[in-house]
């Protein structure tokens, strides 16, 4: 048992060495969305499946909203360096604050996803929280 | 005695990862996730704590088994080539059954929530295998007159060889070697979300398994390969990494109607009773839709 409490520590020391490793290396930021084609590539493999019509990209390119033919919207969340794709329920909610929009649902966890738009933001997007 | 490989193996994996990263800084930043890796790398740890627990159960029961059985092959050479290539057999009918039967998935979906690929990715190893009876698939050998240590010796040696298929830093191995052994390129299918790959390619040491048996799809460069699992777990919290499908499964079966409740624990992940959900199958035929639309 001695032998296995052995390497165990040593794999616990191993480990954290790694993660320094890859921290200082400079594998710690977030994902980006190189391109649009990037974002309808994250769009499509939510989950139920999305045909993003049109996609709102945020000026950090750190987010997006989309939505289908159907009108449904999605969102694309950062999760570390890559993106996950949620599909919004009708129960979700939009807010402006100033060049700010934040959406609130369910799918997305309890807090809100802010997306920034210092450039213009498409009209469909500046209406969703009027029409919600 | 024989010592575990796996061990033997640990400064080994640890001198990869390194050589892997500092590949992946000046070739391809985004295999790597700091986050991610401090995930992967503990679940791992804990998968070697819990299997220092449950290893001793699972030797028992492979002694069970052999001394169940009249026939006994023993120590002889031919049964160590032949042992490896059952076991590898065996392991391809587990992982197979590990992707189509949700008690299984269960046990072995943390190996595949990251949305990363790289060495590490190969350590988030499971947690729950034994509580799975995971350990059923290699119980025949025993039963077949090959010795424990042997088996036990053959499934690590297993475990080490798939060790380096999980990287982005080898494109194709030689043909003939593709021909036959899992590869990077192979394996890459397996972990892939794309609608194409999903449930693909399942082998360990022998891609021959998924040729044999119809569930081999080689790798398209045209295709951007997307990592992870359907619904994208969206945390590095390594508790619900390893639990969250059993919980999940746990809640289906609570508001499932009586008639319908195992159908949760045997059928495929996605599936369920009033089709509200898609199982890789139902997802693939989607895609393939799109496609022709």
């Amino acid at each position: 048992m001695s032998a296995e409490i052995i390497t165990i520590g040593a794999s616990l020391l191993a480990i954290l060495a790694l993660v320094a490793l890859v921290h200082f290396l400079g594998f710690s930021r977030g994902g980006v969305l190189q391109t649009d084609s990037d974002a309808e590539g994250f769009f499509r493999l939510a989950a139920g499946g999305f045909a993003p019509l049109d996609i709102a990209i945020n000026d950090q390119r750190t987010g997006a909203l989309a939505r289908d033919a159907n009108g449904r919207l999605a969102v694309l969340l950062a999760h570390g360096g890559s993106f996950i794709a949620r599909v919004l329920g009708d129960e979700a909610s939009f807010a402006w604050e100033g060049k700010r929009l934040s959406i609130t649902d369910q799918t997305i966890g309890p807090r809100s996803l802010v997306l920034q738009f210092d450039n213009s933001a498409p009209d469909w997007v500046k209406g969703l929280a009027s029409a919600k | 005695m024989i010592p575990d490989p796996v061990t033997l193996a640990i400064p080994l994996f640890v001198a990869l990862i390194i050589g892997e990263v500092l590949w992946a800084r000046s070739r391809r930043p985004e295999a790597y996730e700091s986050r991610d890796t401090a995930t992967s790398l503990f679940i791992g740890l804990g998968s070697t704590a819990v299997g220092a627990i449950t290893g001793g159960a699972l030797a028992a029961m492979l002694f069970w088994a052999h001394a169940s059985t009249p026939l006994n092959i023993g120590w002889v050479w031919w049964a160590w080539p032949l042992c490896f290539v059952l076991d590898d057999f065996a392991y391809y009918l587990f992982h197979r059954s590990a992707h189509r039967v949700r008690w299984f998935w269960a046990s072995h979906v943390n190996h595949h929530s990251s949305q990363h690929y790289n060495l590490s990715t190969a350590l988030r190893q499971s947690w729950t295998g034994f509580f799975a009876a995971s350990f059923i698939f290699r119980l025949p050998l025993a039963f077949a007159g090959f010795e424990p240590a042997m088996i036990i010796a053959c499934g690590g040696i297993n475990l080490i060889y798939q060790f380096w298929i999980h990287t982005e830093s080898v494109g194709r191995m030689p043909r003939w070697f593709e021909a036959i052994m899992n590869t990077p390129s192979h394996h890459r299918v397996h972990h892939a979300i794309n609608p194409r790959y999903l449930d693909r390619n399942y082998a360990g040491v022998f891609i021959i398994w998924d040729r044999m048996f119809g569930t081999f799809t080689p790798e398209d460069d045209s295709d951007r390969i997307r990592y992870g699992i359907v619904n994208q777990l969206g945390t590095f919290n390594i508790v619900k990494a390893v639990f969250h499908e059993w919980s999940a499964i746990a809640k289906d079966v609570w508001r499932a109607p009586w008639r319908h409740k195992l159908s949760y624990l045997w059928r495929e992940p996605g599936w369920s009773h009033d089709g509200s959900r898609e199982t890789s199958d139902m997802i693939r035929a989607r895609w393939e839709r799109e496609r022709l639309d």
